[in-house]
């Protein structure tokens, strides 16, 4: 058992979060980032530490060991460039900051940290503003850590990738309710957010093979394809299937095309027969995958053209909370990226070869090839199958555990006034060094 | 009469200067009473509102003077966190998606990412919530004008000593002698191109020509441009030297009035910082002072210009710089103003006389553009 550590975390104006104040951040305890217990809105990153985590107002830095000054970044297009503008007088990043916290953190009391946890940071972005954080003449900005989800610079040491919202939040169902989980006498329940139990619909009785929730189907020539392919199979009645605004299928799905030469080849737009067989979408997915075999991941990017590294959305990682298997259709590597995090997935069993090819149309094949062939497996033999997917998903389960020790060692360096690479803490439990 | 709303007695609505940092006084209107946009002032028949009045129709004046901050606000303008109808007052954003009010958004202060305001310019074309004042008369529609904004509005119209504010005021130093030349370049360390045309100018013994003024050291100001992006093919051999001057600023208003012409070293010289000229108030301010000008700016720069509707000076001042690639067009440009400046005083004479038609044409052509703005924001409930 690692020693306990205290988190004090600084708030310029509590309740108020710090640098990004707007109406949609005011105190509502429907947003998933207030925390009933400090009042104040937290990044998810820290919320997994919140029996450890103190608020304070910057008079009282001086009678702090340490601190952390936390920045929720939820939305990096809209704010990147007050960070990358970072001493502009008027609207840059220091210029939302008091003179107090500058000060503490020139004087290497504390550090500012930026949890980037909902929606993706470009890397374009990213470079921009690490060129701008090495230039520390006039403000402390070698204290500025972020949190982000591209791979990109794992040896920075400014960069983590630690566990924080969507991983957290739907990974975090793993952990029972009445286990205490990474420290003694630290309850985890907060993990596993009131509201999969608030809502959980227990009268889903009839299990199926899949489930696909894919309601905004519109947004991926994948995602609508697979619509089509099992259409056309009549295979919806064999899964949970979600989709919205169905009449408009067909126009959507030529609009589509239009854009995706490689697909039209093959595909013509369509209305769906067996739109009957497709339910409304639901308040919660996740008892709806409880009640499936497998589930085909329809996550929100499926190409590397909007964000050049796989971004992995709740759609992926409900699944590991979940214990599922299943096949994604999004951008390539993002099976690759579950393993750099250490979660494992399911070849041979499913064949995940489909998650190296970079071809767009290659790689919905190659899934899609495997979304068949699983409907398609005999009870006994997914029966089988699923003795390795428990085996694997078993593994998952101390895979974030795991993941969230890293978090801690992270939070314990800090405190310590270390700084150390995210390569450096993921190796740590590998090489026990 | 348009009826503005403002949400604050003081600040501009929604990005709001940061009143720790003093550093924005510039924006201060002294006729209304509060920071904006100065071409808001010059409007007739105003009547400011707070979101709690009722009125058939308003004009919600949004002013981004820094485009690289904010404009990502507009282009999911309905985004629930940060789209831009999310950020301002709820009462006033209700009232502008029923059709009572308009968003107008001026931003000429800055140059906005192309890129970016194309692809917003699409997205909003024809919304009827907005009216985008933006510095590229190519991109113009129905709701997206070219028409004067804050530097424009403010150069083209008032005396620098009617202005708020002046940076240098406590070393700025009168002069009374005329000069062939005046040369306003304190930032000469901002690209090569100021820097260079110092040195230039000192090589063709101009300096005492004119009124000039840059920095103190002039070795640092060429060392720190080099650091700025800029083809290393420019001027990469040349080595600094130390050249003496009085390391202050002069007065704006005196300079004018004792040269007769303004050498303007614009913000921007070459594309690699902006990819397409941007004018400043460096050039805006010779209409009000009826002031023949040589730009050391982008290439196309005088195209852009004359695309607002103005006039320039060619062929009374030769103007086929304009359109020289960067290592050209700074030599070239100087070479001009040493004809001038060689010039007999009676021949300088015939030349501004000549020049007369151009400044009229200009000050008729900036207030036929106020003039539109004004007609547009008082017709804009009727668009």
């Amino acid at each position: 058992m690692i020693e306990k550590i205290n988190i004090p975390l600084v708030y310029d104006d509590p309740p108020k979060s710090n640098i990004w104040w707007n109406k949609q951040n005011e105190i509502d305890f429907t947003n998933f980032h207030a925390s009933e217990v400090h009042g104040v809105l937290l990044p998810w990153a820290l919320r997994i530490f919140e029996p450890l985590l103190s608020i304070h107002s910057p008079n009282e830095i001086k009678d702090l060991d340490w601190f952390i000054y936390p920045v929720i970044f939820n939305e990096p297009y809209y704010q990147i460039r007050t960070l990358t503008g970072i001493d502009h007088a008027d609207f840059g990043f220091w210029s939302y900051v008091s003179s107090e916290v500058i000060e503490a953190l020139k004087a290497k009391k504390g550090w500012i940290l930026i949890d980037v946890a909902l929606e993706p940071l470009s890397d374009t972005d990213l470079s921009d503003l690490l060129d701008k954080l090495d230039d520390c003449s006039e403000y402390p900005n070698d204290r500025i850590i972020l949190n982000v989800g591209s791979l990109t610079h794992t040896s920075h040491p400014q960069i983590y990738h630690i566990t924080s919202w969507l991983e957290a939040h739907y990974v975090g169902v793993l952990v029972d309710n009445d286990k205490e989980f990474v420290f003694e006498d630290l309850p985890r329940s907060y993990l596993k957010k009131v509201m999969f139990n608030a809502y959980w619909q227990d009268n889903i009785s009839e299990h199926k093979r899949f489930s696909l929730f894919n309601s905004r189907y519109w947004k991926s020539l994948q995602l609508t394809a697979i619509l089509s392919v099992l259409d056309h199979k009549s295979l919806f009645k064999y899964g949970h299937v979600t989709a919205s605004s169905l009449d408009m299928f067909e126009e959507y799905f030529t609009e589509l095309l239009d854009k995706k030469p490689e697909f039209k080849k093959v595909f013509k737009p369509h209305a769906l027969k067996n739109k009957n067989d497709i339910i409304n979408f639901p308040e919660q997915c996740e008892p709806y995958i409880e009640k499936c075999d497998f589930n085909i991941v329809a996550e929100a990017y499926s190409d590397q053209n909007y964000v050049a590294w796989p971004f992995l959305t709740e759609k992926t990682w409900r699944c590991i909370g979940f214990k599922k298997p299943f096949v994604l259709l999004g951008q390539h590597g993002s099976i690759s990226k579950l393993h750099a995090f250490g979660y494992k997935t399911f070849h041979p069993y499913i064949d995940e070869t489909y998650d190296n090819e970079k071809d767009d149309y290659k790689r919905f094949v190659l899934a899609t090839k495997e979304i068949i062939k699983l409907i398609h497996l005999s009870d006994e033999d997914f029966s089988f199958y699923n003795e390795y997917f428990k085996f694997i998903t078993d593994l998952n389960e101390q895979n974030f555990k795991l993941r969230l020790y890293k978090s801690y060692r992270f939070f314990k360096y800090l405190s310590e006034g270390k700084i150390k690479t995210y390569d450096y803490i993921d190796s740590f439990y590998e090489t026990g060094t | 009469m348009i009826n503005l709303l403002f949400e604050d007695e003081f600040f501009t609505n929604v990005f709001k200067f940061n009143p720790k940092k003093k550093t924005s006084n510039q924006f201060y209107n002294t006729k209304l009473k509060r920071m904006c946009s100065y071409e808001l002032s010059l409007l007739s028949d105003l009547n400011i509102i707070n979101p709690e009045e009722n009125v058939d129709f308003f004009v919600y004046p949004i002013f981004l003077n820094e485009p690289y901050f904010h404009i990502r606000h507009f282009s999911n303008p309905d985004h629930e966190t940060f789209g831009i109808m999310n950020l301002i007052d709820q009462r006033v954003a209700t009232k502008i998606n029923q059709g009572l009010g308009v968003i107008y958004i001026t931003m000429n202060y800055e140059p906005p990412n192309y890129k970016e305001l194309c692809a917003i310019c699409d997205s909003i074309k024809g919304d009827r919530r907005f009216i985008f004042n933006i510095p590229y008369p190519e991109l113009t529609d129905q709701n997206i004008v070219c028409l004067p904004g804050h530097l424009e509005a403010v150069q083209c119209t008032s005396n620098p000593s009617e202005r708020p504010l002046n940076f240098f005021d406590d070393q700025s130093v009168g002069i009374s002698e005329y000069k062939d030349f005046v040369l306003l370049n304190m930032r000469s360390d901002k690209h090569i191109a100021a820097s260079m045309t110092i040195y230039l100018l000192d090589n063709l013994d101009l300096l005492k020509k004119g009124h000039c003024s840059f920095n103190s050291d002039m070795v640092e100001a060429f060392d720190n441009a080099k650091n700025e992006r800029y083809s290393k093919s420019l001027f990469n051999n040349f080595t600094p030297y130390i050249i003496e001057n009085s390391s202050k600023s002069i007065i704006l208003l005196d300079a004018m009035k004792n040269s007769f012409l303004n050498l303007v070293v614009e913000a921007y010289y070459e594309h690699l910082s902006l990819d397409r000229p941007f004018i400043t108030e460096k050039t805006w301010r010779n209409v009000y002072w009826d002031k023949p000008f040589i730009l050391i700016g982008q290439k196309n720069s005088l195209v852009k210009f004359r695309s607002f509707g103005y006039k320039t000076f060619h062929p009374y001042i030769d103007e086929t710089y304009d359109t020289m690639p960067d290592e050209k067009r700074l030599l070239t440009a100087l070479s001009e103003l040493e004809r001038i400046v060689k010039m007999s005083a009676e021949t300088k004479l015939e030349l501004f006389n000549s020049l007369k038609p151009v400044f009229s044409h200009n000050k008729d052509n900036f207030n036929r553009r106020l003039q539109s703005l004004n007609d547009l924001l008082e017709n804009a409930r009727y668009q």
